[in-house]
């Protein structure tokens, strides 16, 4: 008989040990999801700036690479946009945005944000906000994506504005019209 | 420079194919060309004509950059009004007894003469009397002269012969080495029996021709007959196929084909000996330097080439281009800034022909495409449906011509900003034709 009671009180302690690990998964703790917001909003800044750079210089170095074999490369300002926006936008949104929600977090880029992440946006936990504090305090940076791809968007149009002036100010000191008043006819 | 003297409609037509073949760069030679008809000259070739004029870098030259250019001379033998009697003997009719029927039957006699001449060569020295210049028959100096024509036709049937004589004779009288040889077309399309013309006179022509070649024409070096009594008959083109886009022969053994090639062979051939007979003077076979699969090939490319320069507006993407040598390579950069030099000495100042590429891109679309009823340079070749995919870096492989910028360039022919936009079109259209892959 002792043995049976002794059999269900070990049963009841290891469900109950069993369920509290359980309910501790579902509902992380503000503190962790504070600090996985964090992680989150700085990779979407640090994606906001990288964006903005890589597509100014895919912009300039486009033509070098794809100049030869392809129409649109070999048109300056055709091709600069097509590098923003074609290539380096849907680029940084798929990394960005849709890769938590098609493979989950903690792994590979988002090894540093657990896993439980995306069930903090049903909860209240004083969300610094994007781009430190400036846009949607306290909502989740993982529940504003429509925020994060204008804003990757924005950082693309913004690198291929740049990119234009630069490929415009590389033509007045090394194009074709420098080289032709470079000679005498 | 070798000379080219064709005669008569046929004649037009191997002239015609001969000139297409120098702007896809399968023939490399330039060569002097001399086209004599009764008839209207050829459309086609009046444009290539005035085409070369444009490529010119000086107006006393017959060069552009890198290359020396073909000489084109078109001569219409304008035919009087009338008939032959009325020309001889001063009466429609002429009498019976008037020493010009003693050369005419009556039906040659009364032939109207500004309608054509309908396959009759003697009514060619009725037309022609002195109209030909010695200038224009002058033999090529050390070079090839060859006459190409039809012997079975009015015009060619009736002027080859005395040409060639009096080529021979030029070139005695100017003391000019020149051999002077001849592409004889025979029977090599069906006559048209709704003009009056029957078969027994075209035999009676080719016969009459060969037998005064071979009893008067010392001169003549060497010479291929096409066609004739045994050789395949083929649709004459229409004056409609004769137009824009004339198709090309379809065989290798096409008649028209087989003339082109022995132009070219006779052109060039400096191995074959005199002969004394006069029979062995025919060439019956040879190797041609090209084919027709080639030639087509040829001309898939250079039609994608040049279709390319005008639609993806080259130059418009060149003048915006921080990266220019890496895509577009050295020289075709420095073939434009070099024009654009002219057009800015020519056009009175840097700060008027900023939109000196734009505008030459302009002139590209212009020159291909033609304007209204007049002929773009597109006109000129056969319309083909699908054609090579041009990358970019393809016109980086087009041999373009090394530019010397310390070369004059004549102040008469580019004489502003637009018409060196032209000229810089033409060049930009000529190399792309010729050495485009």
């Amino acid at each position: 008989m002792n043995r049976y009671r002794a059999a269900s009180c070990a049963g009841l302690i290891g469900g109950f040990a069993i369920a509290t690990l359980v309910y501790g998964q579902v509902l992380p703790r503000r503190t962790e999801c504070f600090q996985w917001d964090q992680a989150y909003g700085q990779m979407v800044l640090f994606s906001v700036i990288g964006a903005a750079i890589t597509a100014t210089v895919l912009g300039l170095t486009i033509g070098l690479l794809f100049g030869r074999h392809f129409w649109w490369a070999a048109s300056p300002r055709k091709r600069i946009w097509v590098a923003a926006l074609l290539v380096v936008y849907p680029l940084a949104e798929f990394i960005v945005v849709l890769w938590p929600r098609i493979f989950g977090f903690g792994r590979l880029l988002f090894s540093s944000i657990d896993a439980r992440y995306a069930d903090c946006q049903a909860m209240a936990f004083s969300a610094p906000g994007l781009l430190g504090g400036i846009i949607g305090q306290g909502v989740a940076a993982y529940g504003q994506w429509q925020v994060i791809s204008a804003l990757l968007l924005g950082a693309c149009a913004v690198g291929g504005l740049l990119a234009w002036i630069l490929s415009e100010l590389f033509v007045r000191a090394l194009g074709l019209e420098r080289i032709a008043q470079g000679g005498e006819a | 420079m070798s000379k080219v003297v064709a005669i008569g409609g046929t004649g037009q037509l191997i002239a015609y194919h001969y000139l297409q073949l120098y702007l896809l760069g399968v023939v490399q030679e330039p060569f002097e060309l001399v086209v004599i008809d009764t008839d209207k000259i050829l459309d086609g070739i009046t444009r290539i004509q005035t085409f070369l004029s444009l490529l010119r870098t000086n107006e006393g030259q017959n060069r552009t950059l890198g290359a020396e250019l073909p000489v084109v001379t078109t001569h219409r033998i304008s035919a009087p009004e009338g008939n032959a009697f009325e020309l001889l003997s001063g009466q429609k009719n002429a009498p019976l007894d008037h020493p010009v029927r003693a050369f005419f039957d009556r039906e040659t006699g009364q032939q109207p003469l500004a309608q054509g001449l309908f396959a009759r060569p003697a009514l060619s020295s009725v037309v022609s009397p002195q109209q030909l210049s010695d200038g224009l028959l002058m033999p090529a100096k050390d070079a090839m002269t060859v006459a190409v024509g039809s012997i079975i036709g009015g015009t060619s049937g009736g002027l080859l012969d005395p040409i060639i004589d009096r080529m021979g004779l030029l070139a005695d009288r100017h003391d000019i080495k020149s051999r002077i040889r001849a592409v004889l077309f025979g029977q090599y399309f069906a006559p048209d029996e709704g003009r009056g013309i029957q078969i027994v006179r075209l035999q009676s022509n080719e016969l009459l021709v060969m037998r005064a070649a071979r009893e008067a024409l010392d001169r003549l070096d060497l010479f291929h007959v096409v066609g004739g009594p045994d050789g395949p008959r083929v649709k004459r083109l229409t004056d409609k196929e004769k137009d824009k886009g004339m198709p090309w022969p379809d065989s290798e053994s096409h008649p028209v084909w087989d003339g082109v090639k022995a132009l070219d062979f006779l052109l060039n051939d400096t191995v074959m000996p005199f002969r004394d007979r006069f029979e062995d003077r025919e060439v019956t076979s040879f190797d041609a330097r090209f084919d027709l699969k080639r030639a087509r090939q040829r001309l898939s490319f250079a039609l994608a080439m040049a279709r390319a320069l005008v639609s993806q507006r080259v130059l418009d993407h060149m003048v915006v281009e921080p990266w220019l040598r890496p895509i577009w390579g050295k020289k075709l950069p420095d073939l434009i800034s070099h024009y654009w030099r002219i057009a800015a000495k020519a056009g009175g100042g840097w700060e008027r022909v900023g939109s000196f590429p734009g505008d030459a891109q302009g002139q590209i679309e212009t020159l291909w495409v033609g304007q209204g009823d007049d002929w773009g340079i597109g006109d000129i070749f056969p319309s083909l449906a699908a054609v090579h995919a041009v990358k970019p870096g393809g016109f980086a492989r087009v041999q373009w011509p090394e530019v010397d910028s310390s070369a004059p360039w004549d102040r008469r022919l580019f004489v502003s900003a637009d018409e060196t936009a032209r000229r810089t079109a033409a060049v930009l259209l000529f190399w792309s034709l010729r050495t485009g892959v």
